[in-house]
């Protein structure tokens, strides 16, 4: 989905670039802008194609009485825990599109500028109920957050 | 002496010292500004300069006017501002760090700044200026009083309605406060050797330079100053060819006579800016605190309480490691600085013992477990494929000048390529030689770098999280960046190039409760 929207840029530069090819005064360079073009219009067909299924398919989060855990990533691969007695705020956010789609994303934010662990689009009332029962165990967890 | 509940003003002389501060920061305007206007008339300039200076010192009297400040059992509360009046108060069961400040002109006068950190991010609170005692003495109420009946009181209870209540008699010591407690380390003057070496300093003295040269060059009258007049082609009328034999001593001399000025300056730099330094421990409200004194111009005393420290990090830079020397700071939480220098440079063994004695255990000196020797392929690579990179680079251009400039440089290909490959592959062979962990009783140790080597030690209490990170080659290889997220520091500490295994046994060895559930 955000590949989408990442294409249209891509589709956007390429145009610009057309543009370019054509208004500037053909020379030696003009090749090199065709190519970049190409490689323009070639730039976002992998995120509209097996991208997608494939950070779905690494895409996993796991919450329990103890610590949250989500792995996200395609070429990187990051997988992240943070224990929930160091967790301080619980955010949910959603985007125009993810209303449409009827999705949330949680974040969890620790301390740490460097402990943000995001559960990136989940159904929106799983969502909420995730939020609620991290908001539960948080504040029935009385250690110091730091 | 008043007696404790009431408010308290500041210094009378803070009336002189808040103008100065104000027109430091206003200083080149209003010079322009008066100068300007000086031009036209003198009598207009005078007027505008000493217009300027009663505006400065009517702001200067505000702050002196409208400040008060007084010490609860329970609260530090300031009042402060003319048309917006706010009023800052701070628990002082949350008070974190209190700094003594004194520029030239505060010591002039026997005055200081305090600033109160508070552990909220923007939540210091700045007192300028307070007279020297009464500046040590609301530090001491801040850290170090001892908690009164109604001070001990769970605060939780009723913190808000605290400053109603009736503060009882404190046994704080009036008068000149002596410098009590345990001395951790003291500045010796064999350091010194270590400033010149300073790369970072140089750095900045060099830009300082560059800055100052780039602004004034046009106002600088060369050829009346040093008599050098450069025209088209020509020095002083002569041709610059003339001058190129002479280059041929200049530039060695000159190189040499800036080396010596620069260690003489960075020497006396280090003079002035550490003087006196002193790191000592004291007993404070709730467990010890570690105060850091130092300056001879300017003054600063910086008081943290040792249970916000996490960790402390060694680093050698790499002119000063091969002078046997490392940078000791601490790691904290809730500081305005979570970074603070406890000494200057100092030789290694000083560093390992203060880190020691602040650390509670040898953390510094524990065994490290290194990474096996896929990082060693995975660096040794990475340096040949970036001397590839560059000696092809330096190969192309070459040619470029060769075809269109008719000048053949061929050695310059070759030198990057043996300089090139040199750098590199001893970057590569120290970056793995440096690589390593380790986990001791409360702290988990990590080294890495290549000329720059800096060891971490953090506490597994503070670590507050774990991500590991793998990249396509990482997997390929069965490596991971681990980050341990912390409050502390700069917030994060890295674990580069790890075997996964490892990866994931260090991090359950570090917080057994946390990872071992989701290890598969």
């Amino acid at each position: 989905m955000t590949s989408a929207i990442g294409a249209v840029f891509w589709l956007a530069f390429a145009i610009g670039a057309v543009v370019a090819a054509l208004l500037v005064p053909s020379g030696w360079w003009t090749w090199l802008i065709w190519l970049a073009v190409v490689l323009l219009l070639l730039a976002p067909i992998p995120g509209l194609t097996f991208v997608p299924s494939v950070r779905f398919r690494i895409h996993r989060w796991e919450v329990t009485e103890i610590a949250v855990h989500v792995r996200h990533g395609w070429l990187t691969v990051v997988d992240e825990i943070v224990p929930l007695s160091r967790v301080q705020t619980v955010d949910s956010t959603q985007g125009p599109l993810m209303r449409h789609f009827g999705l949330r994303t949680v974040k969890v934010s620790t301390a740490s500028s460097a402990g943000i662990v995001e559960i990136a689009c989940l159904d929106d009332a799983l969502a909420l109920e995730v939020v609620a029962k991290l908001v539960a165990i948080t504040a029935a967890t009385p250690e110091d957050a730091t | 002496m008043p007696p404790e509940d009431d408010w308290q003003r500041l210094a009378g002389w803070t009336a002189v010292v808040s103008p100065i501060s104000t027109l430091r920061q206003a200083i080149v305007p209003v010079v322009v500004g008066a100068f300007g206007a000086g031009q036209a008339n003198p009598l207009i300039g005078l007027l505008v300069a000493v217009g300027i200076a009663m505006v400065a010192a009517v702001i200067g009297l505000i702050p002196w006017l409208t400040t008060r400040y007084r010490v609860t059992p329970t609260h530090l509360e300031v009042r402060k501002g003319l048309l917006n009046r706010t009023t800052l108060t701070a628990r002082l069961d949350r008070v974190r760090s209190v700094d003594l400040n004194s520029t030239l002109v505060h010591r002039a006068l026997g005055v200081t700044k305090v600033s109160v950190g508070t552990g909220v991010d923007e939540g210091q609170i700045n007192l300028d200026s307070l007279t020297k005692d009464a500046a040590a003495r609301l530090r001491r109420e801040l850290l170090h009083a001892t908690p009164s009946p109604s001070a001990t009181d769970p605060v939780e209870a009723s913190g808000d309605n605290a400053s109603t209540v009736a503060a009882p008699a404190r046994d704080v010591a009036p008068g000149p406060i002596t410098d009590d407690g345990e001395v951790i380390a003291r500045l010796d003057w064999s350091w010194i050797k270590y400033a010149p070496l300073n790369l970072k300093n140089l750095a900045i003295a060099i830009g300082g330079l560059a800055a100052f040269f780039g602004a004034f060059s046009e106002l600088i009258p060369w050829e009346r100053t040093i008599g050098i007049r450069v025209d088209d082609g020509e020095i002083n009328g002569r041709p610059i060819e003339s001058f190129l034999d002479m280059l041929l001593f200049a530039i060695p001399i000159a190189l040499v006579v800036a080396v010596l000025v620069w260690a003489a300056g960075s020497c006396v730099g280090y003079v002035v800016r550490w003087w006196d330094l002193q790191v000592v421990r004291e007993q404070g409200r709730e467990g010890t605190t570690l105060r850091r004194s130092f300056g001879l111009t300017s003054t600063r005393a910086t008081t943290v309480e040792e249970a916000k420290v996490r960790g402390a990090t060694s680093t050698v830079g790499p002119l000063i490691g091969l002078a046997g020397g490392a940078d000791l700071n601490l790691l904290t939480t809730g500081l305005d600085d979570n970074f603070p220098a406890v000494l200057p440079t100092a030789p290694e063994s000083v560093v390992s013992t203060v880190g020691k004695d602040i650390l509670g255990e040898d953390a510094f000196s524990a065994p490290l477990t290194g990474h096996g020797p896929l990082p060693r392929r995975r660096y040794w690579f990475r340096a040949l494929i970036g001397t590839a990179i560059g000696t092809s680079v330096t190969l192309v251009l070459t040619v470029l000048i060769g075809v269109y400039g008719d000048l053949w440089l061929w050695w310059l290909p070759l030198a990057v390529l043996v300089v090139g490959l040199f750098f590199e592959l001893l970057g590569a062979e120290l970056a793995y030689r440096h690589l390593g962990h380790a986990l001791t009783e409360r702290y988990l140790v990590v080294r890495a770098g290549s000329f720059t080597t800096v060891r971490t030690a953090l506490q597994t209490e503070g670590v507050i999280g774990w991500r590991v990170k793998q990249s396509f080659f990482d997997r390929r290889l069965g490596l991971a960046q681990v980050t341990a997220m912390t409050a502390a520091g700069r917030e994060h500490v890295e674990v580069p190039d790890v075997p996964l295994e490892t990866a994931v046994a260090l991090a359950t060895a570090a917080t057994p409760r946390t990872v071992s559930e989701f290890v598969e």
